[in-house]
């Protein structure tokens, strides 16, 4: 299956531009970068079974920094990212401690708490855009790639996210993710058996954090655009029922619930759908409702969500 | 004959009831030492504040001759007590292979490697193989935790302990509610390892107890009221005191 994706999304950009449709590879991009932040969430949530609903925080963290970097005149992607991935270590590291001080429903409200409080920061900055956001003077700029090339900015998005997807996947066979997943089955028998579990969820929720500031970069860069909604909760939100819709503690799950919940929003909210009685139009101002639905659906009828769903078809051939 | 563990004093109140009451009690290196008692004692109490999941309000622990009254529970895991749980904890979604491989990870180096497979270190699976083994569970080794039968569960719960290979063994009833031929076996084990390892045992079954021990104790209201060769305390009158009533101490 996951050869499958990568094929299908490697050669999209070239029917898109026979088609004269360049418009969906832009669209298509986003799908891999906030897949990519699901992604990131799902080693907290999927992996080792800390539900944050905070992870926007980290979105924006990778999102402002690029946008405030390339203010002071720095524009290189890999000292721009280096630059988002030490902020990122570090917040996340203090947020970590403190929220892992707290589990189960304690822990969900803190961290939304967090991301709550770095929103109202980041709307603050007046000097930096404040409410209306701020804008980016071009892409970040890296060695020959012109990333200001919609199709190369994608195909730089795709090599990450398989880079990415591929660490997930030896992770999640590893010794790390086999500790991590024993801390969200029975933390009390990993401490029993000698682990010291903080060290291990920390770490785990570090990494997560990251792979949401990768996402923020891309995110800043593919719009040129930084927004304090990238903070907002909702964010954290979708990322969770990305996350669950597409099959919680999977590899590929995650990238598959962002697939389908973007595509579902984008095909819902802008096309009339050819039905009778004008229900075509009604669906299109009440698109919400149908996507409420089929997250409903999924959630009680299908275990593990739609990867897990993929992987049982394919088991039963 | 210095002590392995040595307990001092030990007092632990919940909400005013002294589950431990000032006890004392000494096991030697190498023994199986049994510690029966009533329901309510304090044994499992007892086994708590020795793993460290409960802190005692006084009183002190030495294992080795290191004081670890206040250890963090994963520190003593490492140092080499590990005990068992009267109600089975297990990883219910994991193979028995898969539970035991975590008991071995825990003890062989640490675990920030993100890329190699756990499934093809020897290192990990040889020792996890040997004490599936051990406990007879090899025919059922790729079976989640949570398809096996109650006293597989509790041969599980054995071979993850085994696996981390300790000094000193907390072993709490670890026959309970298993079938004949299951505690049987157990029993078998326990001989087994008699004398390679300190043992600290509590167990209903009496029978059990008087064929395995080396020394027991019997615990009554949190304190050691006896504490001698299954011999001496079969003929203690203290013993047979506390027990009227409760049930027969058998021949």
């Amino acid at each position: 299956m996951g050869i499958a994706t990568f094929a299908l999304f490697a050669l999209f950009p070239l029917f898109a531009n026979l088609t004269g449709q360049e418009y969906y590879v832009t669209f298509l991009t986003r799908v891999l970068i906030i897949g990519l932040a699901a992604i990131g969430l799902n080693i907290a949530l999927g992996y080792a079974g800390m539900v944050s609903f905070g992870h926007s925080l980290y979105i924006g963290v990778g999102a402002y920094t690029v946008a405030i970097v390339s203010e002071f005149g720095i524009s290189n992607a890999a000292l721009q990212l280096g630059i988002a991935v030490v902020t990122g270590v570090t917040i996340s590291l203090i947020v970590g401690l403190v929220c892992l001080r707290t589990s189960g429903v304690a822990f969900i409200m803190i961290t939304l708490a967090f991301a709550q409080m770095f929103y109202y920061v980041v709307v603050g900055l007046k000097q930096y855009g404040g409410d209306d956001g701020m804008s980016l003077a071009s892409r970040s700029t890296l060695g020959a790639l012109d990333l200001e090339n919609n199709n190369v900015f994608y195909y730089f998005c795709l090599v990450i996210v398989s880079l990415v997807i591929w660490c997930v996947y030896r992770m999640s066979k590893s010794r790390f993710g086999s500790v991590i997943r024993g801390c969200k089955l029975n933390e009390r028998r990993m401490v029993a058996i000698g682990f010291g579990t903080l060290r291990y969820k920390l770490l785990a929720y570090v990494i997560s954090a990251e792979v949401c500031v990768v996402a923020g970069f891309l995110l800043a860069n593919l719009a040129k655009f930084s927004s304090p909604s990238y903070l907002h909760w909702s964010m954290s939100g979708e990322l969770i029922v990305m996350v669950v819709l597409g099959g919680i503690g999977t590899v590929l799950g995650p990238l598959l619930g962002a697939i389908s919940l973007l595509f579902l929003e984008e095909v819902l909210a802008n096309f009339v759908l050819p039905l009778p009685f004008g229900f075509g139009s009604f669906i299109q101002s009440h698109w919400m409702l149908l996507i409420g639905l089929f997250i409903v659906i999924i959630g009680l009828r299908v275990q593990h969500g739609l990867a897990g769903f993929i992987n049982r078809r394919n088991q039963d051939v | 004959m210095n002590s392995f563990l040595e307990i001092k004093r030990l007092t632990k109140r919940f909400r005013g009831i002294a589950a431990s009451d000032g006890l004392d009690l000494k096991v030697t290196r190498g023994e199986l030492h049994a510690i029966i008692g009533p329901n309510g004692a304090g044994k499992t109490t007892l086994i708590g504040q020795l793993s460290g999941e409960i802190a005692p309000d006084s009183g002190s622990i030495a294992f080795d001759g290191l004081d670890i009254t206040y250890m963090p529970v994963h520190k003593r895991a490492l140092l080499g007590v590990a005990r068992s749980y009267q109600i089975t904890s297990v990883f219910e979604e994991l193979t028995v292979l898969q539970n035991v491989v975590l008991s071995v990870q825990a003890r062989s180096g640490h675990s920030f490697d993100f890329f190699g497979e756990v499934a093809q270190e020897g290192k990990l699976l040889e020792p996890a193989f040997q004490a599936i083994e051990a406990v007879g569970l090899s025919e059922s080794m790729n079976q989640p935790a949570a398809l096996l039968a109650h006293g597989a569960r509790r041969q599980l719960e054995l071979a993850m302990v085994l696996a981390m290979s300790p000094k000193l063994l907390l072993l709490d009833e670890p026959m309970a509610g298993t079938s004949l031929t299951e505690s049987k076996q157990i029993v078998r084990l326990l001989k087994k390892l008699r004398g390679t390892m300190t043992i600290v045992l509590i167990e209903h079954d009496m029978q059990a107890v008087f064929e395995l021990a080396d020394r027991i104790s019997v615990l009554v209201y949190g304190k050691v009221i006896a504490s001698g060769h299954p011999d001496e305390i079969r003929l203690d009158q203290r013993v047979i005191e506390a027990y009227i009533g409760e049930e027969g101490l058998v021949s």
